[in-house]
């Protein structure tokens, strides 16, 4: 390949969102590497200021359709904290299963509808209906899992309508526990299909060590409830989340950038799978190894892998909640009522894509004053930027334009970035109150 | 005869309806068997210049939209509009009751002129017409799978006109005004066959009102259910600032 | 029809066991809890019965006459045949009002032609009710249309006596049914007489029958136009609850639905409801039941008066139900009992300590509009909208002097102020003629039926036709106004408006500005005499009508002014083809209490103050004392 290129996508395809990739490369030097995200500004924040704490998980699930589930157990838990309110292990356990189901559809989205079909060759997975039916169908059934998972508890995976503050305002009957647990245990055999499929692709080889920050919770992989664990710092409270992501503007993005430790730090499946590989389940552990998944990685495609591991310990985690809780039964809980007060509360909780965090603040009234998300995506974006700019010199030796610019969106796409998401959230102190 | 090419675009939105089309799972493969999906930016690197049916999610919020808008309306024979955001402006349209400059104040304070957007987020059909609509947030996919099939069929894509009331009784709802909560589904257009009512939610009205609602009546219940004036505004407002300015 | 034999009794749980044997060959439906709701559903397992009776939110036509049923299933290629359930159900343990609507179905099913869905599942199942010996709860009103006591519609029916059920067998498949599989014995007569006794007391001192039962055909063909149609109209949401839960609704929709495939369909029906708006639209846009009014009119007579001279009983059954499920409080009972007193009927309310007690408020401006009138603009202190509708008028007072009746002028507000235009012709005119700004006086009211939201909605669309003589311009203005304000909200505004010079004209800078407008809006004027510098018409006011190119069946016209001025204006719009249901007339009378006690304003046998001072004119038109 010449010294000297220019690498432009434009909306890159089967991600989440609105992205651009930019390298220009004159003589061998690198003049500019850049991940842009033009997604249109929609002003989140301004339409929580003065809404009634009831709608807070309403308006931030609208941020993003995939991650829907993530905003609103975020939002609830942050509501939840700065009222005071505790969970009941029923909740808690619907929650971590609500979470589970959209960790099913997310990954299973990301790994066979978005990623896979680069690996072998297709522009899409449509083509695979004719190729490698079996894998699309195997897919598809995963998929439809995550989605009833969460319509059992939520009423509909997207925009769940049944998780309020306090609890569950609809609850699932015995009967459709059962017929979802017998469907998860069978899921296993459709991921183990799975491991098989991955384990015989290649990806590409590279590496950059980096600050891994994920949520942490001692004697369990944490979902809903826990502190933030930092590779490089250790255990730090979720109430602190402020001084971890540190969030700062760039010209080309409508995201903001986060960093801690290092220049940049990545969050997701890989982060969760090096800060609490010890308590992943046995099998989640086995696929590990046979997915040439160490306990520490450092190659970003891998990420991906990572998804597919976890999914198994999902298989087993969720397996354990719903016998615990056919064993005693469904409690008819009513959801409990904040007492309102002036107060402000954090929820941080572990969706597919990274750690995600909300604060909210409320007047006596109980309606919102200030409000700030951080997005999973938005702290991993100078991370990917980083990889980018190791990459690119490392392969204007080795690669054609063609192929790097393939490397470059697959590097994106391993992220499994939510584009809409990170841009939409930022703090806001609302100056005129 | 050939199938008729469907191409999905999105605008500003949260992609949810997408996604919701992609959770048709295998009905997904069965659509595929009556239509031919062109392009779908979220699911296929593949584009395509010509298509019959363009289903579009998002509303139309900055100037660059409306070049894409016009371009879409000229080469597709029928526009759908998916969505709330689309069919009626949606969340989005929360923010139209401030003023642009205020948002973007608030919003990006240290370079507000970074950021293009325009005064009101709208749904589509104020940039170009509109042949169908799917309402919902997220849409209601048995619903869309309905109507692609009534334009194959050359049939009017038929949307109720009645309230979500006749769906949550078809259910057999305990009305939700009698567990102590208000709702919007007197006045809103069924078609999700009340899912919100159904799950222990309210319904929150993002399908857009029926034609000749009765907003004064629905007023009076509300305020009747212990709601002032201003929370029943803000609740219409949620999703349906843009079509329900006769509440005021 | 049937022998209502009591013969037999069985235990409870007799009862159960013998259901439990017949899930054998039968699906068993009963009313059951499932996900915190009670209702009627199939049961697999007979514990699970709720023998005490909650009023569920369907009815248990459901069985029969399902939410959705497939009734053809076909092959694009053309094959088709019919789809009919033939599975055998008991339905166990409905209970009389649901037993009288089942009765009413099976009559309409069966009507002219023969329904076989609902036919055939009804000749397939056995009906088993439980008697009420009381009212379930303060909505029910079965005891209104007697159907507590149902003559048909069931196969037995279990009268509760404690421990044990007395069964009366209606039908030979009832008989059959208790012979295999109740094990009875002979009745304790006492404990079943007591049970008559028991629920003939409750059900009496509950309330008896409607007074006019019989009647009620014959007293709503003679009630068209009612009022109460408009103020139930009013609330009503178009929701279509009332008649989602109602028994004896059987209405339908029917609707093709191809499989994906494209290769083969169902034709189904499905619940539909005349009450929804476009239930009577024609694929060519026109709808034949457009205005809720009529909607309302059509379901409630529909139960009352033309299905009940087919049925020869209330197809209204009173369960309740859609007063349990109308969240703007429509009861098929207000109607009834409205329709049957009629304008006779005494409505009782509690007392208003505040009824006769005004409130201050402060003349903001004052304005000379001729020699003896005068406009004021009134600010309440308590900072509250007056909140009235157009036409109304209040009381003002001016202590020491006394309290007169004057019309708001000034179109409806959410603040504070309102016009009005005064004329100083007794004592306390002429008092306030002789105040400042900034003077006070008090106000009660508004009062009065004005231009309500029915009348504003039925002009909606129209050319409205305003005609104004004088002063008579004053009370119109708050409805003129208000509609110029939205004045693309109709077909055309005409304003005819006629002084006996143009020194008298109300409001001369603003009929100035009015005649600018153009577009549907035109004001045509005339005095009786003038000079020379008045440009525009003379003659009477009747003059301008010609002028004014109208369809009747798409006018609306509003008419005030002087007394004498009415007959001749009215004649005339009569000529023209516009009848006097579509002229409203605001009518001045003395007034003194404004609130229908003192009695200075009868007219007949109406309070001004009260049925008016805005009248439809076919509605007063035979009364003697109206113009």
């Amino acid at each position: 390949m010449s010294e000297t290129i220019t690498i432009g996508v434009n909306h890159i395809t089967r991600v989440e969102g609105h992205g651009n990739i930019k390298v220009d490369v004159q003589n061998g030097e690198v003049k500019e590497c850049k991940l842009e995200i033009v997604e249109a500004p929609r002003f989140f924040e301004a339409m929580l200021e003065g809404r009634h704490f009831s709608e807070a998980a309403i308006i931030t699930s609208r941020i993003c359709g995939i991650c829907s589930v993530g905003h609103q157990l975020a939002s609830v838990r942050a509501t939840e904290d700065a009222f005071g309110i505790e969970l009941t292990k029923q909740n808690h356990q619907l929650k971590t299963l609500l979470d589970m189901g959209q960790y099913f559809e997310s990954h299973v989205l990301h790994i066979y509808f978005l990623a896979i079909p680069d690996f072998i060759g297709a522009p899409s997975v449509f083509p695979l209906v004719a190729t490698h039916k079996d894998v699309v169908l195997s897919a598809l059934k995963l998929k439809k899992l995550g989605h009833d998972i969460g319509e059992m508890i939520g009423g509909r995976l997207v925009h769940p309508i049944s998780m309020i503050p306090g609890g569950f305002s609809h609850l699932p009957t015995e009967e459709k526990l059962e017929e979802i647990l017998k469907r998860i245990q069978d899921a296993k055999e459709e991921l183990k299909n799975g491991v098989k499929l991955i384990s015989s692709l290649k990806l590409p080889d590279f590496e950059r060590e980096t600050e891994y920050i994920s949520m942490y919770r001692e004697g369990e992989y944490a979902f809903i409830d826990g502190n933030i664990f930092s590779s490089d710092k250790g255990e730090i409270s979720y109430k602190d989340y402020r001084k971890v992501t540190n969030e700062y503007l760039v010209p080309h993005s409508t995201a903001k950038r986060a960093k801690f430790s290092r220049h940049s730090y990545m969050v997701g499946a890989l982060a969760r799978f090096n800060n609490n590989y010890k308590y992943l389940s046995a099998d989640a552990k086995q696929a590990a190894e046979d997915l040439g998944l160490k306990q520490k990685y450092y190659n970003p495609y891998m990420n991906t892998v990572a998804q597919l591991v976890e999914l198994i310990h999902i298989v087993d985690n969720s397996t354990e909640i719903i016998n615990d809780m056919l064993s005693k039964g469904i409690k008819n809980e009513t959801p409990v009522t904040p007492e309102l007060k002036e107060c402000t509360g954090v929820g941080a909780v572990e969706v597919p894509r990274g750690i995600l965090f909300h604060e909210y603040t409320y007047d006596k009234n109980g309606f919102i004053t200030k409000a700030n998300c951080i997005i999973p995506t938005a702290q991993n974006l100078q991370n990917i930027e980083d990889d980018m700019n190791d990459i690119v010199p490392a392969s204007i030796k080795t690669r054609t334009k063609d192929e790097l610019t393939l490397d470059l969106e697959m590097l994106v796409r391993a992220y499994d970035p939510c584009i809409s998401c990170s841009c939409h959230l930022l703090n806001v102190e609302f100056v005129n109150e | 005869m050939s199938k008729p090419k469907v191409a999905f675009f999105d605008f500003t939105s949260c992609e949810g309806c997408q996604l919701s089309i992609l959770n048709l799972e295998t009905e997904l493969l069965e659509l595929l068997d009556i239509i031919d999906i062109v392009e779908f930016r979220e699911a296929m690197s593949e584009k395509s210049d010509t298509y019959d049916i363009a289903v579009i999610e998002g509303s139309y919020s900055r100037d660059s939209d409306l070049k894409r808008l016009r371009k879409i309306r000229e080469t597709a024979g029928v526009v759908v509009a998916m969505g709330a955001c689309a069919h009626i402006g949606g969340l989005n349209a929360l923010r139209n009751s401030q003023q642009r400059e205020d948002l973007l104040k608030k919003v990006y304070p240290d370079h507000p002129e970074w950021y293009e957007t325009n005064e009101k987020a709208l749904p589509i059909s104020a940039a170009i017409k509109v042949d169908a609509v799917v309402p919902g947030c997220p849409v209601d996919v048995k619903e869309f799978v309905h109507i692609v099939k009534n334009l194959v069929l050359g049939k009017d894509p038929g949307l109720p006109t009645y309230p979500v009331c006749v769906e949550c009784k078809l259910n057999e709802n305990i009305c939700v005004y009698e567990l102590g909560k208000t709702c919007l589904g007197p006045v809103v257009r069924a078609g999700c066959n009340a899912v919100c009512t159904s799950n222990g939610g309210v319904c929150i009205g993002c399908r857009g009102l029926i034609p000749n609602p009765n907003l004064n009546s629905q007023k009076d219940i509300m305020q009747k259910y212990g709601l002032d004036m201003q929370r029943i505004i803000d609740s219409v407002n949620l999703f349906m600032t843009e079509n329900a300015r006769e509440v005021q | 029809m049937m022998s209502t034999v009591l013969e037999k009794q069985a235990t409870k749980d007799n009862i159960i066991l013998g259901l439990k044997k017949a899930m054998a060959e039968y699906e068993i439906a009963a009313l059951t809890k499932k996900e915190g709701k009670i209702l009627f559903d199939y049961i697999d397992d007979v514990n699970k019965i709720e023998l005490q009776y909650t009023p569920t939110v369907l009815s248990p036509k459901k069985f029969f006459f399902p939410q959705e049923e497939v009734i053809l299933e076909y092959t694009m290629e053309g094959k088709v045949q019919a789809k009919i359930d033939y599975r055998k159900m008991v339905l166990f343990g409905v209970r009389p009002c649901d037993i009288t609507g089942i009765q009413i179905l099976d009559e309409a099913f069966a009507e002219s032609n023969g329904d076989p869905n609902y036919l055939t599942k009804r000749e397939n199942s056995v009906i088993i009710g439980i008697d009420c010996n009381s009212v379930c709860d303060e909505n029910a009103f079965c005891y209104k249309v007697n159907s507590q006591y149902p003559d048909g519609g069931f196969d037995i029916m279990l009268h509760d006596l404690g421990n044990s059920y007395a069964m009366t067998i209606a039908t030979e498949k009832g008989e059959l049914f208790a012979e295999q599989y109740f094990d009875s014995g002979r009745v304790d007569s006492e404990a079943m007489e007591e049970f008559i006794r028991t629920k003939e007391r409750s059900f009496e001192e509950a309330g008896g029958p409607f007074e006019e039962l019989e009647n009620l055909p014959e007293i709503f063909a003679e009630n068209e136009h009612h009022p109460i149609w408009d103020s139930e109209a009013e609330r009503c949401l178009s929701c279509g609850s009332c008649i989602m839960v109602c028994p004896t609704c059987y209405c339908f929709d029917v609707i093709d639905e191809l499989a994906l495939s494209m290769k083969i369909g169902d034709r189904l029906r499905r619940w539909d409801a005349c009450m929804l708006r476009s239930f009577a639209e024609v694929a060519g846009g026109e709808n034949f039941r457009e205005e809720v009014k009529n909607r309302v009119k059509h379901r409630i007579n529909r139960k009352f008066n033309f299905l009940m001279r087919k049925h020869g009983k209330s197809v209204c059954v009173g369960c309740g139900r859609c007063v349990r499920s109308c969240l703007a409080d429509i009861s098929p009972v207000t109607i009834v009992e409205a329709l049957t007193e009629t304008s006779r009927q005494v409505r009782l309310v509690e007392k208003n300590n505040e009824l006769y007690l005004p409130t201050k408020a402060y003349i903001r401006e004052i304005v000379q509009f001729t020699e003896k009138e005068k406009f004021f603009e009134l600010e309440m202190e308590n900072g509250k909208s007056l909140n009235h509708q157009p036409g109304q008028f209040v009381l003002l007072s001016i202590f020491g002097i006394g309290e007169a009746a004057i019309s708001i002028s000034s179109p409806p507000s959410f603040g504070n102020r309102f016009d009005i235009v005064v004329r100083a012709v007794g004592d306390v005119t002429n008092k306030l003629h002789t105040l400042d700004v900034g003077d006070f006086v008090f106000i009660r009211g508004p009062f009065g039926h004005g231009f309500d939201k029915n009348i504003q909605r039925e002009m909606e669309g129209k050319h409205v036709l305003f005609i104004a003589g004088g002063i008579g311009y004053v009370p119109l203005r708050s409805l003129i106004n208000f509609t110029l304000k939205q004045k693309e909200h109709y077909a055309k505004i005409s304003i005819l408006y006629g002084c006996k010079s143009p020194e008298d004209r109300m409001y001369k800078d603003e009929l100035d500005y009015i005649s600018t407008i153009g577009g549907n809006v035109e004001l045509l004027e005339t005095v009786d005499s003038a000079d020379k510098s008045w440009l525009k018409n003379t003659g009477v006011i009747t003059s301008l009508i010609p002028m004014v190119k109208f369809h009747p069946e798409n006018t609306i016209a509003v008419v005030c002014g002087p007394p004498v001025m009415y007959k001749f204006v009215i004649k005339a719009l009569n000529d023209q083809g516009l009848s006097n249901e579509n002229i409203y007339v605001s009518l001045e009378r003395r007034m003194k209490c404004g609130v229908g006690k003192c009695g200075h304003c009868q007219l007949d046998d109406i309070y001004v103050c009260q049925d008016g001072p805005v009248f439809r004119f076919s509605d007063i038109e035979e009364k003697e004392e109206a113009l």
